[in-house]
């Protein structure tokens, strides 16, 4: 367990980390679930965007994130429902307005809703980079989000240490926590409950180890977890990046050198960047069609806001919910966007409850 | 693991046939450490993950998508499909296909030669028999008994829905005398029921059918069925083979018959699979066992099969492997054929290929005033279960009722029919959209699964006039369906009739038999009092009887351990050991008798 | 002909696929005429759905040559299939060596609106996930 890392022992009495009260801990909790979300419409739009059949690893390797994203979702809401602090999904507010910086990032790269090739998977890397090593935790203004969630470890860390800290930290109800036995995705790992700084601390770390490696590796380290060993995120964009796919003498810091992994950037549907149902106001069968992906999209968003907040079982239902964006998104990929320029018109993620 | 090319050195056991029954007799052998050699005739192109996305693809693009559409056509090893069925005419065999058939019925199953069997495109419905079901000359003075209780028979029904993964709960269950241990219950939770088998169960409820002077309720349940559902504890669900995170539940996909695309339907794929991870187990495929050779002392001491290359080209090759015991598992008319072929197993009687019986299904169909949201979901979630069991089995056969999930998929194979017929008749645009839109999903079809009863006519049968491309016999098959069963089907509208009224179907849309869109074939039964009765019905795919096991060596081809009574080191397991049929698809109850014969084997092999 | 908008059946990319492959089959010159004459129609009808209906009747469904394809081409968007004309044309027209019945192609089966229009999903593809086949289902006045 990488509880005590380098990067949180001090020789000097420690100051108070900037993340040093329950509110201040709840309010950055809920802008990591709006992070983790925000990734997603991004993920989807690359994936989305390849025809069936074709770019088969790279869709592969893109949905393995995407399915990853999600759980980091669950495991934030179980974070937030630990310390009581009822996570909130569906709010015009939760949806970035594409382009978009990541929340409270330090604005260093936009993230659009592209289709998948070049520029869509080096906004992705981005997205994911490690933290170098001995980067300091960052609350906000954040370089990468490792360093953010690395706040947030400070701050439950920091809280449970006062006197009575963690009993009085963790008085969420068990029963809005959700498990494994409402989410069936079998790779990646399963969602678990939250209920001490102990399991907090293993939530915070499968994200950031899903996302970024675990200390400073290639993989997730989910062995320890009696769960195969994955690439982390930034990896596994980048085998797509180079074509190859990595292997066991390969290191963070160089490229993949094993196998080819064939990947086609020309074999893919080319939505026109960051959609939006406005621009097809005078295109009434167009605009119904994105307008009912929307409202389907809305609609998976309240049925995550339900099971985050007292029913998980909820996320049985959203299941079918996400399929049907699937094939929405699909449809609206492969329809002319009637600018002249060869693109298609692509789902726009757009709040319509 | 090893998939060999040609296996050398002594095995403990030849298992003959790749399917659900033959992985879990090398499941439990190599479980313990003896050393099993797997004899497949088809190809083994499914254990990898891509290999059997191209069967899903190849069935997205078949005209006709019947039972075995998916897999690929193997001359070297063929299989009957449902194309080849027809209507038999008097005195003419049906030589289309595989299959001869002879009549005066025609046998209307089919079968799959490639690793994972029948499996591949099973439905998936794994009810238990029930205990009268073992027991029906005693108890109601029909067919033979069992030589082994439901009570024996038990455990191994529980061991077999934990292997393959049985969705289902306990109390939906229980029904007829059928028993669990206290603390037992199946792996996973049920599989949901489907909207309509709700709107079924909720316009049954309280209504009864009188049969032979006695009510019986019309009530819709759950049905057990092996696909992934939520795991209970101690369980976790078996995904697809190459690529575990696919088919971890059940997705909807709605065409469990011929092929779940996810994998989430247990097929025999999964346990050969886990199998090769072991060193103990050899799985040698496209290897067609042409005979089984006997000693001078009268034991078997070998299987000759051929080996082919590519599928009705060659070059083949012809080789022999020995064993201490032997296992045929090779599905119920394929093990026949097999033991006619040897000329063995036939020292005491002439049973073998005797006795042949499916459950003949009979269906209905009606259009619903309202949406019944047809076309989702597994093809089948619930049954009409209480007519398996009763009194009226002195007069007729008992049955299984099908309630659909799939409009008349059996009736005129929608949507094309309805399409076609609506371009037929210049129905098109905004018309023809909404004209399919509010009749599909109305569509209701209900079958029945009907219990046969042992014959010596109906068998399977070979002559040297009927070879395949490799110089196999083909299946000779001898098929009637007797006054039992045809009774059974007529009474057996009583409850369609309660059904589609309970729904408020006006009669005009109720239909219990007739011609649809030239596809749905009309039979009928005249009854000893004259009258004609036309209905329809097709095979259920469930080849039962061939090698029955029995009580002596007089009345039966195996013992109820299925070990042959002839030669003590040949089994013969699967389908084609069970006396009678009873009403339950008959996969799990071969499973749990293949569990139960493992423990005879093991003792052989001490 | 389908009773779906143009986006939906862009929507399916399948459009390039069909138009290419009933040239190829039927030649061009019917097809030309059959796409000028549903032009022809569209133009003279827009607006008005009854007269639509009539002059498509008309002109191509009961015209010998062109109704056979024109019902071909609505089975293509439906099913994804395509059904050897009837022998009548046959006779007329003679054999063209494609005009066998078949399924384009995987994509054209999973893309059929068939599927669409009774608001579920083609067998083995496009799944709707675990339990959905338990939820009422979608009615055409929900769905519009």
């Amino acid at each position: 367990m990488k509880t005590t890392s380098s990067r949180t022992s001090s020789l000097t009495p420690p100051l108070p980390p900037p993340i040093n009260t329950p509110d201040s801990l709840k309010e950055h909790l809920q802008t990591a679930l709006m992070i983790e979300h925000s990734t997603i419409p991004p993920y989807l739009c690359a994936l989305y965007s390849i025809p069936n059949g074709e770019n088969v690893t790279a869709s592969t390797l893109i949905r393995s994130v995407v399915m990853e994203e999600m759980l980091h979702m669950v495991l934030v809401a179980n974070l937030l429902n630990a310390i009581n602090c009822p996570p909130k999904v569906k709010d015009p507010k939760f949806i970035p307005t594409y382009p978009a910086y990541l929340p409270h990032s330090d604005k260093k790269f936009v993230v659009q809703l592209l289709p998948f090739g070049t520029d869509a998977i080096e906004t992705f890397l981005k997205i994911e980079m490690p933290a170098p090593l001995g980067a300091p935790p960052q609350s906000g203004d954040f370089r990468t989000i490792a360093q953010f969630y690395a706040a947030i470890r400070q701050g439950f860390e920091y809280l449970c240490a006062q006197p009575g800290g963690e009993k009085k930290l963790f008085v969420g109800s068990a029963s809005k926590q959700i498990d494994g036995s409402s989410w069936y995705y079998g790779g990646g790992g399963a969602p678990f409950a939250v209920d001490s700084l102990k399991t907090a601390l293993e939530a915070i770390a499968e994200i950031t180890e899903q996302g970024e490696g675990y200390d400073h590796t290639l993989y997730d380290g989910d062995n320890r977890f009696g769960q195969v060993d994955e690439l982390a995120h930034f990896f596994r964009f980048n085998e797509i990046r180079a074509g190859r796919r990595y292997q066991a003498t390969d290191t963070p810091n160089g490229y993949p050198t094993g196998a080819a992994l064939v990947v086609d950037w020309s074999a893919r549907f080319p939505m026109a960047p960051n959609p939006k149902v406005s621009e097809y106001a005078d295109r009434p069968e167009i605009h119904q069609l994105m307008m009912e992906f929307n409202r389907t999209y809305t609609k998976l968003l309240g049925s995550l806001d339900t099971a985050f907040n007292g029913t998980p079982s909820e996320l049985l239902k959203a299941v079918p919910l996400m399929y049907d964006l699937k094939y929405r998104a699909q449809t609206l990929m492969a329809i002319p966007s009637g600018r002249g320029d060869g693109t298609t018109v692509g789902p726009s993620f757009e709040y319509a409850p | 693991m090893s998939v060999s090319q040609s296996p050398s050195g002594n095995y403990d056991a030849i298992i003959v046939g790749g399917g659900p029954v033959g992985a879990h007799v090398a499941k439990e052998l190599v479980a313990k450490n003896k050393r099993v050699l797997m004899l497949e005739a088809g190809r083994a192109g499914g254990l990898t993950y891509q290999g059997y996305r191209s069967y899903v693809d190849t069935y997205y693009t078949r005209v006709i998508k019947d039972t075995n559409s998916p897999y690929p056509y193997n001359p070297s090893a063929p299989s009957p499909n449902d194309t080849d069925i027809v209507k038999i005419v008097k005195g003419t065999p049906d030589l289309i296909g595989y299959q001869v058939e002879m009549g005066p019925e025609a046998f209307g199953s089919t079968y799959l030669r490639q690793l994972g069997g029948t499996s591949l495109h099973w439905l998936g419905t794994t009810p238990r028999f029930c205990p009268n079901d073992f027991k029906l000359k005693t108890k109601y003075g029909r067919g033979v008994d069992w030589p082994l209780t439901y009570d024996e028979l038990e455990p191994y029904y529980g061991q077999a829905e934990w292997s393959m993964g049985v969705s289902a709960n306990k109390g939906d269950q229980e029904m007829h005398g059928i028993k669990f241990p206290r603390g037992y219950d199946y792996p996973m939770e049920r599989i949901p029921m489907s909207y309509s088998d709700q709107v079924i169960g909720k316009a049954v409820k309280g209504k009864t059918v009188n049969f032979s002077g006695k009510d019986y309720p019309v009530q819709v349940s759950s049905l057990a069925q092996a696909r992934n559902s939520i795991p209970r504890k101690g369980y976790t669900p078996v995904g697809a083979v190459g690529n575990p995170d696919v088919g971890q539940r059940c997705e909807g996909n709605g065409a469990c018959i011929p092929i779940c695309p996810v994998q989430a339907k247990y097929s025999a794929l999964k346990t050969i699979a886990a199998l090769l991870e072991s060193p103990y187990f050899t799985l040698l495929a496209q290897a067609v066992v042409t005979k089984v050779t006997l000693g001078a002392n009268g034991r078997v001491n070998g299987v000759e099969y051929v080996r082919y290359e590519t599928e009705g080209l060659g070059p083949n090759a012809t080789f022999t492997a020995t064993a201490t015991i032997y296992v045929l598992a090779g599905h119920a008319v394929e093990n026949a054929k097999l033991l006619l072929a040897s000329n063995v197993a036939n020292k005491y009687n002439k049973e073998v290929g005797r006795n042949l019986m499916d459950h003949p299904f009979s269906y209905t169909w009606a259009l619903a005033p309202q949406s019944m949201g047809s076309f989702r979901g597994p093809i089948q979630t619930s049954g009409i279960e209480t007519l398996r069991d009763g009194d009226f089995r002195k007069d007729f056969a008992a049955f299984r009722t099908d309630v659909g999930n799939a409009g008349w998929d059996i009736v005129n194979y929608p949507p094309n029919g309805d399409v076609t017929e609506a371009l037929g008749k210049n129905v098109f645009g905004k018309k023809l959209r909404s004209q399919l839109a509010n009749t599909l999903p109305r569509q209701v079809r209900i079958g029945y699964d009907v219990e046969q009863l042992p014959e010596w006519k109906n068998c399977v049968e070979i002559d040297p006039t009927y070879k395949d491309a490799l110089g196999c016999y083909r299946p000779i098959i001898k098929y009637d369906v007797s006054d039992y069963s045809w009774q059974a089907m007529v009474e057996a509208m009583k409850v369609s009739k309660v059904v589609f009224d309970a729904l408020g179907i006006p009669t005009k849309d109720q239909h219990f038999h007739g011609r649809i869109a030239g596809v749905a074939d009309s039979k009928h039964y005249t009854s000893p009092d004259g009258k004609r009765h036309p209905l329809n019905f097709i095979g259920a795919g469930h080849h039962i009887g061939t090698h029955r096991m029995g009580f002596t060596k007089s009345d039966s081809v195996v013992n109820s351990d299925q070990q042959s009574w002839d030669h003590d080191n040949l089994y013969v397991v699967g389908c084609g050991s069970m006396p009678t049929t009873g009403t339950a698809n008959p996969t799990l109850t071969a499973v749990a008798l293949a569990l139960r014969s493992t423990k005879a084997m093991l003792g052989q092999l001490r | 002909m389908t009773g779906f908008s143009e986006a939906e059946l862009h929507g399916t990319a399948m459009a390039k696929t069909y138009f290419a492959l009933i040239p190829s089959i039927v030649g061009e010159a019917l097809f030309g005429r059959l796409l000028a004459i549903w032009h022809d129609s569209w133009i003279r009808g827009k607006g008005d759905e009854p007269l639509l209906e009539q002059l498509v009747t008309d002109q191509i469904l009961d015209d010998p040559d062109l109704g056979p394809i024109a019902r071909n081409v609505a089975s293509l968007w439906y099913l994804g299939m395509w059904f050897q004309l009837p022998a009548e044309w046959r006779n007329v027209h003679g054999a063209w060596a494609n005009d066998v019945t078949f399924v384009v192609s995987p994509q054209s089966y999973t893309e059929g609106l068939v599927w669409k229009a009774i608001h579920t999903h083609p067998p083995a593809a496009k799944q709707p996930g675990y339990g959905s086949w338990a939820l009422p289902p979608v009615t055409t006045e929900d769905a519009s």
